[in-house]
């Protein structure tokens, strides 16, 4: 099933800062972790990846550094950083409270 | 990097939007470089037959990108390029403007002394006044201070100082003093005539005072008569022995003038109350030049009318036999009478240790002339009194001067290791020593001198360093159609934080806590005493100011310059010394503490060792520029990149530096300079406060003896 570029685009930064809250980790292999975790069911454009993660660099939500792995090659590494932790929390909480009431409007109440 | 051409078109097109940011653009086309090699590592390992267009597929369109990138980066460029702006309209020309203030400084403390080296002491007075005061004087004081200086003449120049001051005579016989200067040069019967003139005036306004009597009668002996010595037999110096009288009448009128003076109550010349007022108007020192400039004006002032006293001395006693010869008994006796109120006048007046040498030198020449004159007019009782008494006159400078020669002063080795240079150089002749305890001020004084120069020597290295960064990334800026253009690395707080915490601050307080805090630094021998030491302390803080800056920036730059893909050349001389800078910190840093003997060989290398060692550092600092400028193209963008990138850094280091060390060295210096009360010139008398002591010392003990022996005043 193929997501709507709208809904994706909603979902975007959650997603980033929590795969970022795991650990740190390169722009390839959040793209693949994306895919991997989702089973594909998000097509990420992986060139839009890139805009979002500067976005939420110069907004102080995540950091970057370049290190150089064993073989040599360097890649640019994201950090989360305090803020983008509260902020995930916070779009953790709104997605939660978002989904449920569209779940309610679209299925009704949860039974008691 | 990509080799394929449509790899490099994506990217190229992706990042069009930064151009802007130069760095921005390389950093994040690297990111995408990157990224679009591990796409095309999983396509490859996939089978893919084309794993760049499907790495490029998978990346979207670059447009899009290019917009999204420009968009979520807008901001991010704004900051970047007011941080650039701002490093280049404030940081560096502040940095300018420090070390020109440094230098400034500089110029002004040693520029006094500069241009007076190798002139007569008047020049202090004329020369550039050292700062804080000359802006603070008032156009009196000005005069008071350095006369008219538009006038010609130095004795004109002073005479501007009596002439807005008409009934002052502290200023009239500072012009005297001068005037006489001038007719001892030029004995021409106009200027004597002027001198006559000009005494009489003087006679008026002050006419108790001998001196005026005393400089008519020398100026007129100029040319009446000479006096001839012959060697003594036993002494083997030169004795007065016969007057050769060139203008009998002229000697005459000389001797009235100066029986006139004798029968005057005193005889002052108003030196030290000129010197006095003059150095109240400078008011305290507050640098070393400061003081160095003090002593320049009190040297200007003082020390008139010795050897007219002297001349009129001897030849009043060797005149006194002319008349004894002429059978004018009663003159002869009168003026042999009266004479030794001369050298007594002279002492009462005076108050430096020339003045009481003088003073002494007139009661020895007395002792060999006049007792024989008394013989000759029968009187060999008076003779023999005589003798007692100037015998008893003379006896404190003789055990003064019989103390100097033999047997050693106490505090004298003490001295000579803990005191100050300065006064090293000054106190010796004196023969007296003051107590260790007020050492310690002139010798931690000189210390801090050196690290006022050593300072200002690091920040002028650092901005001729910062030019040749300059002329490097200027060289590149232009090389190559403008591919290498240098970027300006932008290092973040916590990397500008580093680089001037470990380059300035930490080095520089670590400096100032060993030395002024812990014995191992040995300040509390003299500054050559401690040559060895202190030129290992200051090649360790000025090695470590200039090694880790240059070090931690070059680090920065270099990591960056990789993670952008800069093409960078092996620095093997540089890793080597970056692998071993603990190393090389630790050795030197043992070296600060051993415990040495100031006659070792170690004790006497280092000094040429760490002259070599900066003088093999310079050197390298040029190899490194040349290579810098001239290297291969490839590596253009980097030298570029590493030279711009410095700039600031070192930009920042002078201004820390500046800002910091050159204002706690010159409050220091102050502190000290005040402290020093031994080597302050003493409005009471004498360049130094021991030989002020010794001058009331020896002044009193020949005062008290004239006292006892009931000379006449």
């Amino acid at each position: 099933m193929e997501f709507s570029q709208e809904l994706i685009k909603g979902t975007v930064v959650p997603v980033i800062l929590k795969l970022l809250s795991e650990q740190e980790r390169y722009g390839y292999e959040i793209m693949k972790l994306v895919n991997e975790r989702t089973d594909n069911a998000f097509v990420w454009k992986e060139g839009t990846l890139y805009p979002w993660l500067h976005r939420l660099e110069g907004e102080g939500l995540i950091t970057s550094e370049w290190i150089a792995s064993p073989e040599g090659r360097q890649r640019k590494y994201y950090r989360i950083t305090r803020r983008g932790l509260a902020m995930l929390k916070t779009r953790t909480a709104e997605w939660t409270a978002f989904s449920r009431a569209v779940n309610v409007l679209l299925f009704g109440p949860a039974p008691a | 990097m990509n080799a394929d051409p449509r790899l490099e078109t994506f990217l190229d097109q992706a990042t069009t939007g930064l151009k802007a940011d130069r760095e921005l653009q390389l950093d994040v086309r690297h990111e995408l470089a990157s990224h679009l090699d591990a796409a095309q590592e999983e396509a490859r390992a996939g089978g893919q037959p084309d794993p760049e267009a499907a790495a490029l597929k998978q990346m979207g369109a670059a447009t899009e990108i290019a917009g999204d990138l420009a968009a979520a980066n807008r901001r991010r460029m704004t900051v970047r390029a007011r941080i650039r702006r701002t490093i280049s309209a404030l940081l560096l020309p502040a940095a300018v403007l420090v070390a020109a203030w440094t230098a400034w400084q500089i110029w002004e403390d040693v520029a006094p002394m500069a241009m007076c080296v190798g002139k007569e002491p008047e020049s202090f007075a004329y020369a550039k006044t050292p700062r804080g005061i000359a802006s603070s004087l008032s156009p009196d004081q000005r005069l008071v201070l350095f006369g008219d200086p538009t006038r010609k003449d130095p004795a004109a120049q002073q005479r501007a100082i009596w002439e807005a001051h008409p009934e002052n005579r502290v200023y009239l016989h500072n012009y005297l003093s001068h005037n006489h200067q001038v007719w001892d040069e030029s004995h021409s019967e106009a200027s004597l005539a002027q001198t006559k003139s000009i005494l009489a005036q003087a006679a008026t306004l002050d006419p108790g005072n001998a001196r005026v009597d005393y400089l008519l009668a020398g100026s007129l002996l100029k040319n009446a008569a000479k006096v001839e010595t012959t060697q003594d037999a036993v002494s083997k110096k030169n004795v007065p022995s016969k007057l050769l009288i060139q203008d009998r009448a002229r000697l005459d009128e000389a001797m009235n003038a100066l029986r006139q003076g004798l029968q005057k109550p005193e005889y002052r010349r108003y030196a030290k109350e000129m010197t006095a007022e003059r150095l109240a108007t400078l008011g305290p020192p507050d640098s070393f030049a400061g003081n160095l400039y003090r002593i320049g004006i009190a040297a200007s002032t003082i020390l008139p009318d010795l050897s007219n006293l002297r001349e009129l001395s001897r030849v009043s006693v060797l005149y006194a036999g002319i008349l004894i010869e002429e059978g004018r008994t009663a003159e002869a006796e009168a003026l042999l009478d009266a004479e030794p109120r001369l050298t007594l006048q002279l002492a009462r007046d005076s108050f430096t240790l020339i003045d009481v040498l003088v003073v002494h030198g007139l009661l020895e020449q007395n002792l060999k002339l006049a007792p024989p004159m008394w013989e000759k007019l029968g009187h060999p009782e008076r003779a023999e009194a005589l003798r007692r008494d100037l015998t008893r006159l003379v006896a404190p400078g003789r055990d003064w001067r019989a103390k100097r020669k033999t047997g050693k002063p106490p505090n004298e080795d003490q001295f000579m290791q803990h005191g100050s240079r300065f006064a090293t150089m000054l106190m010796p002749v004196l023969g007296e020593f003051p107590d260790p305890q007020e050492l310690a001020p002139g010798r931690e004084l000189e210390y801090v001198l050196v690290e006022r120069g050593l300072s200002a020597c690091l920040i002028l290295l650092f901005t001729g360093a910062l030019f040749a960064a300059g002329l490097v990334a200027l060289r590149w800026r232009f090389s190559r159609g403008g591919a290498s253009a240098p970027l300006l690395l932008v290092p973040g707080p916590a990397a500008a934080a580093r680089i001037v915490l470990y380059g300035a601050l930490l080095p520089v307080l670590g400096y100032w806590l060993f030395t002024r805090y812990l014995p191992v630094a040995g300040r509390e021998w003299n500054i050559l005493n401690n040559l060895a030491r202190l030129c290992l302390q200051l090649m360790m803080v000025a090695g470590l100011v200039v090694g880790l800056t240059v070090r931690l920036t070059t680090a920065a730059v270099r990591a960056r310059c990789q993670a952008l893909g800069v093409e960078m050349p092996d620095e093997r001389l540089y890793k080597y010394i970056h692998n071993r800078m603990l190393g090389i910190i630790s050795v030197s840093g043992v070296l600060l503490v051993l415990p040495l003997s100031s006659q070792s060989f170690y004790f006497r290398a280092v000094p040429f060792a760490a002259a070599g060692l900066t003088g093999l550092c310079l050197l390298g600092g040029v190899t490194v520029f040349l290579r810098y400028l001239f290297g291969p193209q490839r590596f253009g963008l980097y030298y570029g990149t590493l030279a711009r990138s410095l700039m600031p850094a070192l930009a920042a280091v002078v201004i820390v530096i500046g800002t910091l060390a050159g204002p706690l060295l010159r409050l220091e210096e102050r502190k000290l300079v005040r402290e020093d009360t031994m080597m302050t010139v003493s409005p009471e008398g004498g360049f130094t406060r021991v030989e002020c002591d010794l001058v009331q010392r020896l002044r009193q003990q020949i005062l008290g003896v004239a006292e006892s022996q009931g000379v006449k005043k």
